[in-house]
């Protein structure tokens, strides 16, 4: 291999070199800031299925009343309370508390 | 329109009769038998003649209220409540049903669709925090089986119904001790306005469990024979039961007393009073001897923070808080 060969090579190689500098240098100029903006995924295998925390919106997780069926029973009995009858006094104690709470 | 107090050993309604108030009682309890042959079932059916029960889908009887005690008692064993602690158990599913049929029973149909009926909740307890304690779902039960009947049914805080019906003549300014089976309910009322209410978890079940486990009989006994009365709280007794239900009962006041004082020293929203206050009780666990007395007593001795004018017992401790829940639905009209 003569002079000029390996004159040519090491030519080729630097200006290959000064090009790929170049490229890395307009890719950080035109899109590296915007790419900062991203959130980058800590790792591959840690970022799959993990979410982060929106403490804003919340489910509501009180518990749920469903109907609750009597149909099936039979009943067996005539009457089932005790009844007391008193003289009615009360009416006082509404007109009181009606006019306390505006009403 | 209906005032009812959901209670965890009684189930009161109370309603307007011309000039009349009607109270419905009934004993919250139920005891259930499952007979295994089809020969056994007609036989527990003739023994059960006379008594209030009813008949599941299983073919087992559901023996309720006063009867279910009786019968457990008979068998040695304990009836079951439908709540407890003075809410409707998240895990019994046989209890919620059977809550559903006495309540449903005990109020009947509305005569109108949004008749208007007011019932009592207990307030969040000062000592237990439990999952299974959960007063809204409580309230969403007991709202969602009326409404089925055709009411319109909201809820009013037990010891806010209770100064309703008792603290008239103060200008509803006082305190309301309800002594129900499960909790003990307070409020502190300033012009009929509730400032302060909290409830305790230990009340007359935590006697007869207590007297139970101390003398080996089963609760329902206890329960029985404390109900007899012939014990006077904190005083020696001949009969062993009622000598622990008394002692035992010493040790509730004891602690109610003290979880009152606690819970109100230093509360930021509670009222400067200008005058002693009146301290009114009720409930079926304040029905023993001796507990008024008692109450006032550790109220003083654990420096309660308000000045005392009188700490008195209900006209009638057990329609009084159904009392007031009838007054609360008289004023939504």
């Amino acid at each position: 291999m003569s002079s000029t060969d390996i004159m040519l090579i090491i030519l080729i190689v630097i200006s290959h070199m000064l090009i790929m500098i170049l490229g890395v240098g307009l890719g950080y100029l035109i899109w590296g800031r915007q790419a900062s903006t991203y959130e980058k995924p800590l790792s591959f295998l840690k970022s799959q299925g993990k979410e982060k925390k929106n403490n804003s919106i919340e489910i509501d997780d009180t518990k749920v009343v469903l109907s609750v069926s009597t149909d099936g029973y039979e009943k067996k009995y005539d009457n089932m309370t005790k009844e007391t009858k008193v003289q009615n006094n009360i009416a006082s104690s509404v007109n009181k508390l009606k006019s306390m709470k505006g009403k | 329109m209906i005032g009812l107090d959901v209670g965890t050993s009684f189930i009161i309604a109370s309603s307007y009769d011309g000039d009349q108030i009607v109270f419905k009682d009934f004993r919250d309890a139920f005891y259930v038998i499952k007979p295994t042959t089809p020969i056994a079932s007609k036989m527990v059916e003739k023994g059960l003649k006379g008594k209030i029960f009813i008949k599941d889908e299983t073919g087992s009887f559901i023996i309720l209220g006063k009867d279910a005690i009786e019968k457990a008692v008979e068998r040695n064993e304990t009836a079951r409540r439908p709540m407890y602690r003075g809410v409707v158990s998240v895990k019994e599913k046989e209890a919620r049903k059977v809550l559903a049929y006495i309540l449903k029973e005990v109020v009947g149909k509305a005569k109108k669709k949004g008749d208007k009926l007011v019932f009592c909740v207990p307030a969040q307890p000062v000592d237990q925090e439990d999952d299974d304690f959960d007063v809204g779902y409580h309230e969403d039960v007991v709202k969602s089986i009326l409404s089925e009947v055709g009411y319109d049914a909201r809820s009013v805080n037990e010891a806010e119904a209770l100064c309703y019906a008792e603290l008239e003549d103060k200008d509803y300014t006082g305190i309301g001790i309800s002594c129900g089976a499960g909790m003990t309910n307070v409020c502190v009322m300033l012009n009929g306005e509730p400032t302060v209410v909290f409830s305790t978890t230990k009340s007359g079940d935590w006697v007869d469990r207590m007297s139970a486990v101390a003398t080996g009989e089963p609760d329902s006994v206890v329960q029985v024979e404390k109900e007899g009365g012939g014990f006077t709280v904190g005083e020696p007794n001949d009969n062993p039961v009622l000598s622990a239900v008394a002692s035992y009962y010493d040790r509730l006041v004891e602690y109610t007393a003290k979880q009152l004082s606690a819970a109100l020293a230093g509360h930021k929203a509670l009222p400067k009073f200008k005058d002693p206050i009146r301290i009114v009780v009720a409930g079926g666990t304040s029905q023993a001897d001796g507990y008024i007395a008692k109450l006032n007593q550790k109220l003083l001795e654990s420096e309660f923070p308000l000045p005392i004018e009188v700490v008195k017992h209900a006209e009638d401790p057990l329609h009084s808080v159904s009392k007031g829940c009838l007054i609360a639905a008289s004023i939504l009209d």
